[in-house]
């Protein structure tokens, strides 16, 4: 039924300036202050995230604006035409691999997370069989409907981290901020190479572009969207460091819940704000596993004759299985590990090469 | 997707045996013509064929008692045709002129039709109108002398407000056209007529302001109507479930009203409103999950009290779908997120209450639809004895007898509550079945099944359509502009733009400048 | 929708609800609330491991007495329930056995620590882990110090509330607020101070009767986690002073021999710290008090300049005699930097708290080499409704 102006699968530039902040943010950011506050003294570690922020805004510039020279045009053909149709193929499917992966983890991770805070006795397969499901549900209604999931959950998002923000004052000692700029380079170095793993996802951009309906505007969307990042992670980092300083900070699993849990609500109706919290974090992590999992059936759909609804009967079991393979939690972290590298290399390596076929194909058009 | 699949089912196989008495045409001989029409009808004693002559001419009068106006048959019909027979005038005139001059010279009603078939005059006769019958002429005149027993125009029972206008709409569907032109005095305000029912032949209008609505919507309501086939519509009901996008959503996609002032709003909106004859519930669409928390009276109290009911209304749904879930979750599976007192004092009421907190929540849940249930089936006086033997005996007893818990009462007794100030029914129903299934998660998964039964609703919601509009507009896909009269209402001289989600052709509902000196 | 898709749905859902069995349903009436559990010593063993008895307090909500039934009146509130071992975590599992509901301790209150478990070295920091690490406790725990047995504490029976674990939860709260005890430790504070070896002090109480009271601060040394001391009434409010945990609370002194007491409304303390060197570090706490007349022997106006000054006078030395006692305590006789004069190091000089941090309070011990000078404002703001109450009294 395409008959009404905004029929299905195609988005608007709004939609997508949210589809990248939702698509990123997920189970990153629960364990990157940690990650950062140990490498860095005191808060220096924000530093560290506004400049990958700012690396990863210009990165975001580019993938949209590649993929929007390209007007309409799938992924997949405006590749094939920039770098044969073989390697176009192997690119897609490199960069399916990515989403199928990330879907995996994350669906692991939400899993583990749950049991640890919400759960004792329920096996993680279950919870993570339900969650998976879930996304699988969604990604079978229309894709335009995935980016208004984005668009409802994402607001519920900013809102429950600003409340715990709001919350935190109490607690907050602005002397765990001192001293400030005492970190040395490889510090940072470290900082950032351990913060830019949470920026995985970009990769949504190369593909989604082409169903936006004003893709002039997507680079500019794509960055704003993308700015969005690494004002929240800097925003969650510092109330961190500000209640719990850089020590406990390091040592905490997850220190954005142990913060909703340190909270008192006065006169509220729950305690334990951590549960709340997560139970609401989930609808972020449900935002980034349906967007990669999308990406995926939208990659292969385009070099595959399968349609849909078939892919997903294929991968969403793969999904599930590759997910519950890590047995402990060592492997997990692995897992992740993998996930992010491979993430951000085959998404620059792809990046990379097109921008430079392109720039090489103009020139010999315009010569 | 789905209503297209509803269409194919039902392929249109020829109508019964008589349908070729219908589409014939009509005899030039009286005694043939009304023969066969008694024959059609079998003779009912209501029907009155009164035969005179005209001069040398055989006529008849065909109409049946009880649908038609025998004073007006008296006073327009018959006395004139009477006044001719005097004076003798017609005699020579050739049989078809003369047809044309009694229908155009001597029958003073403001409706006739000359027609030729059966078919044509059967609607008519059985719709009210009465028949003029000529001897020598093969075509017949329909008067239009319709007149039954209506309801009188009364307060719409079923959407009260403190304040607004008292009028309802009735099951007259010239009476509910006249209720829409009188709120609406625009000559752009079209109606559309369809027939419906392939035995009933009832009308159904679409009303519509033309240049506001957008072409597309209209275009796919028609098509969508002329899709129907069936026995009878008996209500509009029937329509709204011929036309909806999907009929496996617990959301309704088309909003009713018995309202004239709703209906208007509706129609200066972009919407389109169908009427049909035979019921006071006239059908609103396209219509979206936050027109489920409108309701006419925020717009007639001024604009901070407007938008404080928009509020409870939005905590109203929310308490409707979730609190007991939320029960439920906290008490099985989350005590620690219970403040400590009242977690003692809850696991003080609940010792000695045997089963677990979903059988208990399920329990108290149904008693109370029952008790809904039965309020609104028997008569008024009774359905309060039944409210109040209900709620309160019910409640205490069971609470006395230990089977609930005190705090599950007060539960389900806050849900009961918040469930019955959404202002649309159908949508109050609709929540309180997605109710059952968040406890239903809450029962397996706790918070975790809850949010993810959140989760699957909006997936649902995002994917579901009202005649093309996204049914989750303005919220996803966002339209700012339209968030002026979602949880907020903003002052009405600040409402001067239509639905942008609706994509009128005329967006512009007001100016600001000039409007408030 | 496609039947198939539906069909899949629907098999699926199924799925999901007979492989979810609710493993995690337990009915809050089956909870065994526990609002306070104690720690005791019962005996070092020669191996160097530690018997340690841990005492739970559960809540008997039937107890607690309900409005609707009106039962529960001579029934007792709570249960404690004792078990010993070695590691707590096997004790409180042990625990599970010995009571018909399952133990549960997302809303513990309060955790009472003996002295004698806080004596031995290293032991203390061991026992906190499960009560950090495990994702059941909350980070709000109050802890605190008991001199002697600590599960006695546990057993007393106040007047007014019915769980003892409960009334020593608000007892601590109220009292920081009002009476100018100590600020209250968390066990999520507590989490950034043992990672941060810092020395640290804990509210110390001890059991009355029917009352608690509270008897001063237990001194931890940061490094081993073990108490080294306990400051006692003069000396805790000195304490109160220069860690500003404690802004309320009243100060009495004598002005020309009739007695004031001035009632404290905020304090403010700043430290300021200048290295010169390793050896020569200077610090200078800058301790600022505002307070009102609240109580007054005697019969001099208190509207006179003059006589404010003296007050405030007055209030200052006393202030001062009382900071520099703790003061000289903690540096010089126990050598622990309670008073924080490191993490304005850390904070404000971050390259020379390099260099000393390792021989801060430990090894060379720098700390107790710095030179400390307290220096107290102390300004009256309001005298209360009246001037005088009285023209005549006793000189």
């Amino acid at each position: 039924m395409k008959w009404f102006e905004y029929g299905d699968e195609t988005i608007s530039d709004k939609e997508l300036l949210i589809a990248v902040p939702s698509t990123i943010i997920g189970v990153g950011i629960l364990s990157l202050p940690r990650e950062i506050a140990k490498n860095t003294v005191s808060a220096d570690g924000w530093l560290s995230i506004f400049i990958v922020g700012v690396l990863f805004i210009g990165f975001a510039w580019i993938i949209a604006k590649l993929a929007s020279t390209y007007p309409h045009q799938s992924f997949f053909s405006y590749a094939s035409s920039l770098v044969t149709r073989p390697i176009a193929t192997v690119l897609t499917i490199l960069l399916a691999l990515q989403g199928f992966v990330l879907t995996a983890f994350v669906m692991r991770v939400i899993s583990d997370i749950a049991k640890e805070y919400l759960f004792d006795q329920t096996p993680v397969e279950v919870i993570a069989l339900s969650f998976l499901l879930v996304v699988v549900y969604a990604i079978a209604g229309s894709r335009a409907g995935l980016f208004r999931l984005n668009m409802m959950f994402f607001p519920i998002i900013i809102f429950i981290t600003v409340l715990v923000g709001g919350f935190a004052v109490a607690w907050f000692s602005v002397d765990n901020y001192l001293p400030v700029f005492k970190t040395d380079l490889s510090g940072h170095l470290k900082a950032m190479q351990t913060s830019s793993f949470s920026f995985t996802g970009l990769a949504i951009l190369l593909f989604y572009t082409s169903i936006v309906r004003k893709p002039k505007k997507a680079p500019k969307m794509a960055a704003i969207g993308m700015a969005i990042v690494p004002v929240l992670y800097i925003f969650i980092y510092l109330l961190c460091l500000g209640v719990f300083g850089n020590l406990a900070t390091a040592n905490l699993n997850y220190p954005i819940i142990e913060l909703a849990k340190e909270i008192e609500v006065p006169g509220g109706f729950f305690e334990r704000f951590d549960s709340i919290f997560f139970v609401i974090w989930i609808m972020s992590i449900f935002n980034t596993t349906a967007m990669s999992l999308d990406v995926t059936v939208f990659a292969l759909e385009s070099i595959s004759k399968l349609k849909k609804i078939q892919l997903l009967y294929i991968l969403a079991p793969l999904i599930y299985l590759v997910g519950m393979f890590p047995q402990d939690l060592i492997t997990v972290v692995q897992l992740g590990e993998f996930v992010s590298y491979y993430g951000v290399l085959i998404t620059i390596f792809a990046t990379v090469l097109l921008v430079i076929m392109s720039v090489i194909k103009r020139r010999r058009s315009n010569v | 997707m789905a209503a297209r699949s509803i269409f194919k089912r039902k392929s249109k196989k020829g109508i019964s045996a008589n349908d070729e008495n219908f589409s014939r045409y009509l005899d030039a001989n009286i005694d043939d013509n009304l023969e066969s029409i008694k024959e059609m009808l079998d003779s009912p004693n209501d029907l009155v064929m009164r035969r005179f002559h005209l001069g040398e001419h055989k006529c008849a009068i065909v109409y049946i008692d009880g649908l038609s106006d025998k004073a007006t048959i008296e006073e327009n019909v018959l006395k004139n045709l009477e006044i001719i027979e005097r004076n003798k005038k017609l005699t020579s005139t050739d049989k078809p002129n003369l047809l044309a001059i009694i229908h155009e010279e001597l029958i003073s009603l403001t409706s006739i039709q000359n027609v030729n078939t059966m078919d044509e005059l059967m609607l008519s006769l059985l719709s009210g109108g009465s028949v003029f019958v000529l001897d020598g002429v093969d075509r017949v005149l329909l008067l239009d002398t319709k007149m039954w027993e209506n309801r009188s125009i009364e307060e719409p029972v079923s959407e009260s407000l403190i304040r607004g206008p008292r009028e309802g709409f009735v099951e007259n569907l010239r009476t509910n056209m006249v209720l829409l032109r009188r709120q609406i005095r625009d000559p752009n305000l079209h109606f559309k007529t369809h027939e419906i029912g392939r035995r009933s032949k009832k009308k159904l209008v679409v009303a519509y302001i033309s240049g506001i609505i957008h072409p597309d919507i209209l275009k796919e309501v028609n098509r969508r109507l002329e899709a129907i086939d069936t026995d009878d519509a008996l209500e509009s009901g029937f329509i709204e479930q011929w036309i909806e996008d999907s009929f496996l959503s617990p959301f309704p996609q088309v909003d009713n009203t018995e309202r004239p002032d709703k209906a208007a709003a509706g129609l200066t909106q972009g919407k389109f409103v169908i009427i049909l004859d035979g019921t006071p519930f006239v059908l609103i669409a396209p219509t979206t999950i936050g027109n489920t928390f409108q309701s006419p009276e925020d717009y007639y109290e001024r604009w901070l009290i407007g938008t404080l009911l928009r509020c409870l209304r939005y905590l109203a749904a929310f308490i409707t779908m979730f609190l007991p879930a939320l029960y439920i979750a906290l008490v099985s599976f989350h005590q620690g997120m219970i403040p400590s007192q009242l977690a003692f004092s809850i696991a003080a009421t609940r010792e000695g209450v045997p089963f677990p907190a979903f059988v208990e929540a399920v329990l108290m849940g149904v008693t109370m639809e029952l008790l809904r249930e039965a309020g609104a089936r028997l008569p008024k006086t009774i359905g309060q004895t039944i409210g109040i033997v209900g709620g309160l005996v019910i409640g205490e007893a069971a609470v006395s007898a230990g089977v609930v818990s005190p705090i599950m009462v007060i539960v389900v007794a806050l849900t009961a509550v918040a469930s019955f100030t959404l202002p649309l029914y159908s949508v109050a129903i609709s929540f309180r079945l997605i109710r059952f299934t968040f406890m239903l998660a809450a029962a397996f998964l706790g918070l975790y099944g809850i949010v993810l039964t959140y989760i699957m609703i909006n997936i649902h919601i995002v994917n579901l359509k009202s005649f093309g509009v996204p049914y989750s507009a303005p919220f996803a896909p966002t339209f700012f502009r339209d968030w002026d009269d979602l949880i907020l209402r903003v002052p009405i001289p600040m409402l001067t733009k239509r639905p942008e989600y609706l994509q009128p052709t005329d967006s512009k509902a007001g100016d600001k400048e000039g409007k408030r000196v | 929708m496609s039947k198939k898709k539906l069909v899949f749905l629907l098999y699926y859902c199924l799925l999901t609800l007979v492989l979810a069995g609710c493993w995690d349903r337990v009915e809050i009436e089956n909870r065994g609330f526990a609002v306070g559990s104690a720690i005791d010593l019962v005996e070092k063993k020669a191996d160097g491991s530690y018997e340690l008895m841990l005492t739970s307090q559960f809540v008997v909500p039937s107890g607690l007495g309900s409005p609707v039934q009106g039962r529960g009146g001579g029934q007792k509130a709570y249960l404690n329930i004792s078990a010993t071992g070695e590691s707590l975590f096997q004790v409180n599992r042990e625990m599970a056995t010995l009571t018909s509901q399952v133990p549960f301790y997302q809303h513990l209150k309060i955790l009472i620590v003996s002295e004698d478990v806080v004596k031995e070295p290293n032991l203390f920091g061991n026992i906190m882990d499960l009560f950090i690490r495990d994702h059941e406790m909350r980070r709000g725990i109050r802890i605190v110090i008991a001199e002697g047995e600590a599960r006695k504490i546990l057993d007393i029976k106040p007047d007014n509330e019915k769980v003892p674990a409960l009334y020593l939860d608000s007892l601590m709260e109220n009292n920081y607020k009002n009476a100018g005890s100590l600020k209250p430790v968390h066990i999520g504070e507590l989490q950034e101070l043992l990672l941060s070896e810092r020395s640290y002090s804990i509210p110390e109480v001890h059991f009355a009767d029917k009352f608690i009271q509270y008897k001063g601060a237990a001194v931890f040394y940061g490094v081993t986690n073990e108490m080294v001391d306990s400051l006692m009434d003069e000396e805790a409010k000195g304490l109160a002073f220069l860690t500003e945990t404690s802004t309320d609370g009243s100060i009495k002194v004598n002005v020309n021999g009739e007695m004031v007491t001035v009632e404290l409304k905020s304090v403010d303390r700043g430290i300021q710290v200048t290295p010169k060197d390793k050896t020569d570090i200077d610090v200078a706490i800058d301790i600022h008090v505002n307070g009102n007349v609240a109580e007054r022997f005697g019969k001099a106006s208190v509207r006179m300049d003059s006589y404010i000054k003296k007050v405030e006078k007055d209030v200052e030395d006393k202030i001062e005699k009382m900071t520099t006692q703790t003061k000289d305590k903690l540096q010089k006789e126990l050598k622990v930097d309670v008073i924080g004069v490191g993490d304005k190091l850390y904070q404000k000089h971050y390259t020379f708290w390099n260099t000393v941090k390792d021989d801060w309070d430990k090894g060379e011990n720098y700390y107790s080499q710095s030179k400390i000078n307290i220096n107290v404002t102390a300004k009256v703001q309001m005298v209360g409704s009246s001037d005088k109450v009285k023209t005549t009294g006793d000189d």
